[in-house]
């Protein structure tokens, strides 16, 4: 007897708890294992959509820089050739008014290669690589201004860094669908963009000063482009903001904590498309 | 059996306090090793009281909250629920604070009182000792999305806290009932703990449950003991 029980049964049992517990360890590294696996192939998952999603964007960066390619050609490059290609063909009545029609079409064509300089800077996702998001930003204020449709003004706070590649096209997309959406539907006169470089925190703020709208029509089908910012801004794991009333315009604030990026930050991106 | 236990525990603690001394535990296993320094000397203590004056209820009553804490460190520092490390900061301070309170009684109470008020004291620790070890288990499978590794040294420590408490609870329960019966109608202690003489089923489950209270306490400190040798091989900076 050994407190109570006989040897046999004592070793039985003995047995009998190391057996439970390491079925008990077994057990729980099996679901450990499984829900491992199940784990990676989410962020594989995740990967892949985040993959699909940056060559959306990039595309659509492009698709919008083509477009506005395509109308300088043809509404002030195509037209101001025309006007040098004419001016130069009535030239020959006297010496003077040749003279006259000769500096014209040269400070014409000056002009139009001012312009066409201009368009080879236009936004791509390589200038976006190249120049970084302030530039970049920069340079399509510069666009806006230009055209004279609206006041744009751009504000820089703090030291700035680098976001990434991809973190950077994604918010230079927002950006653009922002301002499209206040030319386009808000009527805006003035712009106000903010970057905002901290340690703890990148903020991009673009208010302007339009219509506005309820901030209901977010659940309703009609919000869909500003419920695609929101999840756009979520595949770089930054947050949107959106606040509006009619009649008060519009503020879109995205929120990245550049910490938490670091890993997006420093990845490698293919440029498939190029 | 109580040697083997003696064996395993007095290994155990050596080594502890060696790795401890040498500076080659990894910090997540202080309080085991703590832990089985704290049971070694309540054990001896135990053994001179019982010897020396016949009641050694004291010595458990003062190691039992000290061994409570370290575990509860142990667990403090491998669950990451921010409720969870604040509710066993908590505990241990209810804890100590009830020992601290019951302290001036317990050396006034009669021996029999005195064993109830100590089985609950341990019943207390075991039902607080589950309940991390069920939340640390929990826990690992929440720290896959967080990249961290699983350590599994930590988790047979954990479930052999989660065996041996179980198995306590059931111990000082019949305990408990086996005191308050004796204590109610009278019956001697001897007559209710010993098995021969056993005049109802609580006292054979009690005699039954006592081997396997001692098994799992082996195991346990045989886990603590591989735990500790993995974590003495391991360099430091894997486990902080």
């Amino acid at each position: 007897m050994s407190d109570g029980l006989d040897f046999g049964v004592l070793l039985a049992v003995a047995i009998g708890i190391l057996l439970l517990f390491v079925l008990f360890i077994v057990v729980i590294l099996f679901i450990y294992q499984r829900k491992t696996f199940e784990h990676q192939q989410k962020v594989a998952a995740i990967e892949q959509n985040l993959k699909q999603e940056i060559l959306k964007t990039q595309i659509e960066v492009q698709d919008q820089t083509l477009t506005y390619v395509s109308r300088e050609i043809h509404d002030n490059i195509t037209q101001v050739l025309s006007f040098v290609k004419l001016s130069l063909g009535v030239v020959g009545k006297d010496a003077a008014h040749t003279q006259a029609k000769i500096t014209e079409s040269r400070e014409l064509l000056s002009q139009a290669i001012n312009d066409l300089r201009d368009l080879s800077k236009s936004m791509s996702f390589d200038t976006i690589k190249a120049a970084g998001l302030e530039k970049t930003i920069k340079l399509e204020l510069d666009r806006i201004n230009k055209s004279g449709l609206v006041n744009a003004e751009l504000t820089v706070e703090g030291d700035v860094f680098s976001l990434g590649e991809k973190n950077e096209l994604v918010l230079f997309r927002i950006f653009q669908e922002t301002v499209n959406n206040a030319l386009k539907h808000a009527n805006a006169k003035q712009l106000k963009i903010q970057l905002l470089y901290s340690a703890k925190v990148f903020n991009l703020t673009i208010a302007d000063d339009g219509v506005g709208f309820p901030t209901s029509i977010l659940n309703e089908h009609r919000g869909s482009g500003l419920k695609n910012l929101q999840n756009r801004a979520a595949l770089i794991g930054a947050e949107a903001f959106i606040e509006s009333s009619p009649g008060n315009g519009c503020s879109v604030t995205i929120s990245i904590d550049p910490l938490l990026e670091q890993v997006y930050a420093n990845a490698n991106y293919t440029n498939s498309t190029s | 059996m109580q040697d083997v236990y003696s064996v395993v525990l007095t290994a155990s603690a050596i080594l502890g306090l060696l790795l401890l001394f040498t500076k080659r535990l990894g910090t997540n296993m202080y309080p085991i090793a703590l832990v089985l320094l704290i049971t070694m000397v309540e054990e001896r203590s135990a053994h001179y009281f019982a010897v020396k004056y016949h009641n050694n209820l004291g010595v458990y009553f003062f190691f039992n909250p000290l061994a409570y804490a370290c575990f509860a460190w142990f667990f403090y520092l491998h669950i990451d629920y921010k409720s969870f490390k604040k509710t066993i900061k908590l505990s241990v301070i209810l804890f100590f604070s009830f020992i601290l309170g019951y302290l001036y009684f317990f050396i006034k109470l009669l021996p029999l009182t005195a064993k109830i008020i100590l089985d609950y004291v341990v019943l207390t620790k075991d039902i607080l000792l589950i309940t991390w070890s069920v939340a640390y288990i929990i826990n690992i499978f929440d720290q896959i999305s967080q990249y961290k590794k699983l350590n599994v040294f930590v988790l047979m420590v954990a479930a052999a806290v989660l065996f041996y408490s179980s198995f306590s609870i059931i111990f000082h329960l019949l305990e408990i009932y086996l005191l308050n019966y004796s204590e109610l109608h009278k019956v001697p202690i001897t007559v209710m703990f010993n098995p021969t003489n056993a005049r109802m089923y609580a006292s054979i489950q009690y005699s039954r449950v006592h081997p396997l209270l001692n098994l799992t306490n082996i195991l346990l400190y045989l886990c603590i003991f591989a735990a500790l040798v993995k974590s003495a091989t391991n360099s430091k900076k894997a486990y902080i």
